[in-house]
């Protein structure tokens, strides 16, 4: 009888520890470095060359999120179409911008570097990159009512787990050919919820999403604010040159030619009306 | 009645032209830019660049040479047409110009300058004063030649040495090439030109 009691209570213990295995770890990173995806295993501090920076508008430009491990478990590459889709509108209303390309993740290779980086510049035939760099946390803890998951139906109607889930996007423009970070712009969130534990993962996937969204929503003023201080600020910085495409600007000038033809013209005409006076 | 000879023979639209040229020159670069051609917002619905974009210059010495030049032509021009007619004719000549260029000059964003019109008015007076008899036709023949052989030679990139343009904007000889057969056009349906006064 004691050896079943103590056996009962064994089991009691497992099924408690097996409960408490159910609910979800109590953090849950994503994360997508530009530092880990351009300066891989770097171990010394990158150099800088002085080089300068020639920019020729309207500047073909690429956007792409960093490759990071994990960013498939919460977007889909349609909701991160949509996402770059924004930030492209954010580059389109410039007038020193030309096409804008969105670079499906599939062609960035984690931590391939600058060198992967010419090779997609290349291939999508863009100047300027601007890197979608991120950084996801998500917190899980219980509140008092997950007491109440005891009763089985609690665990599909009683919103006892909680989650925060705080996001960090950061936008970082590089010229490919100097390799210069040109500007950048941050936005960051933070969505919390409550979700019964049956529709916890559901409920944490939805706000890691949301999360996203409202992070690139709040990068969007900021991105717009530095592409317009960017052209006035390199205006008085040596290390960067710009000089339009041929074609970029074009005017309607009279030139020596069409003022000596007119000249004539004229002075033919008050000629011939002088001699008829 | 020779004040109203004399009002007729003022070139009014030509100078008020001119003059609003040479005035936004020197207009705050927002207004310029609000008023210049720019592609993307002129398809994104901001037709008013189709008009305002040829009273707008890139720099004064810009806006004195294509005003000058309109001035210049006004004056023999204006005179024969009528005052009315030529300010109808560049009204719907400017547009035209403006949409040449749309269409034929996908990657080029900005434009600015009235030189465009100046082409347009140089034209017309070559074919008025043609049909009017006001001037020996072997001059006008050869002044229209060389007006012909200037846009061929922007079209081949030969600059003939003065230039009022800035170092990064190209010559948009399309422009120059629609307000020529803008000005030819404007006067193929007119059966006979005011004669020259002489």
């Amino acid at each position: 009888m004691r050896t079943f009691k103590g056996m009962l209570i064994a089991l009691c213990a497992l099924v408690l520890a097996g409960c408490a295995s159910m609910t979800p770890g109590n953090s849950v990173k994503q994360t997508a470095s530009v530092v880990d995806y351009l300066y891989p295993k770097a171990k010394d501090v990158p150099v800088m060359q002085a080089t300068v920076t020639q920019l020729r508008p309207p500047v073909r430009v690429g956007i792409a999120f960093v490759p990071g491990g994990g960013w498939g478990n919460s977007l889909t590459e349609e909701q991160k179409m949509k996402l770059l889709g924004r930030v492209k509108a954010a580059f389109s209303k410039h007038e020193y911008i030309g096409s804008i390309e969105i670079i499906p993740s599939a062609y960035m290779r984690p931590q391939g570097g600058f060198d992967n980086l010419d090779q997609v510049a290349r291939m999508f035939n863009v100047e300027v990159v601007a890197l979608l760099s991120y950084d996801q946390v998500q917190f899980n803890d219980t509140n008092a009512l997950a007491v109440l998951y005891w009763t089985i139906v609690g665990a599909y109607i009683v919103h006892g787990d909680k989650y925060d889930v705080q996001t960090m996007v950061d936008a970082s423009v590089f010229d490919v050919k100097s390799r210069k970070l040109l500007f950048r712009a941050p936005g960051s969130s933070q969505v919390k919820g409550n979700a019964s534990m049956a529709g916890f993962s559901e409920a944490s996937r939805a706000a890691q999403t949301e999360g996203y969204n409202q992070a690139v929503e709040q990068l969007i003023p900021q991105l717009q604010s530095e592409l317009d201080g960017f052209r006035e600020r390199i205006k008085g910085d040596a290390s960067f040159q710009v000089a339009n495409k041929a074609g970029y600007k074009g005017g309607g000038a009279a030139d020596g030619w069409m003022i000596a033809l007119v000249a004539v013209l004229a002075a033919l005409v008050y000629g011939k009306r002088r001699r008829a006076r | 009645m020779a004040s109203a000879a004399a009002r007729a023979d003022l070139p009014l639209a030509s100078a008020a032209l001119a003059l609003a040229c040479l005035a936004l020159a020197c207009a705050p670069s927002a207004l310029i830019e609000f008023m210049a051609y720019d592609r993307p917002a002129t398809l994104a619905g901001q037709v008013w660049r189709l008009w305002s974009g040829h009273l707008v210059h890139y720099s004064m010495r810009h806006a004195l040479a294509d005003a000058g030049v309109l001035f210049l032509i006004g004056t023999v021009l204006e005179p024969l047409l009528g005052t009315w007619r030529l300010a109808f004719t560049l009204a719907w000549g400017a547009p035209l110009i403006s949409l040449t260029l749309l269409l034929w000059l996908p990657e080029m964003r900005q434009y600015r300058g009235a030189s465009g019109l100046d082409m347009m008015m140089a034209a017309m007076a070559l074919i008025v004063l043609w049909r009017g008899g006001g001037l020996a036709r072997p001059w006008l023949a050869c002044l229209g030649g060389l007006l012909v052989l200037k846009i061929a030679c922007e079209a081949l990139g030969i600059s003939p040495g003065f230039a009022s343009l800035p170092e990064d904007v190209v010559v948009a000889w399309p422009a120059h090439l629609s307000g020529a057969a803008c000005g030819f056009l404007s006067l193929l349906c007119r059966n006979r030109a005011r004669p020259l006064v002489v």
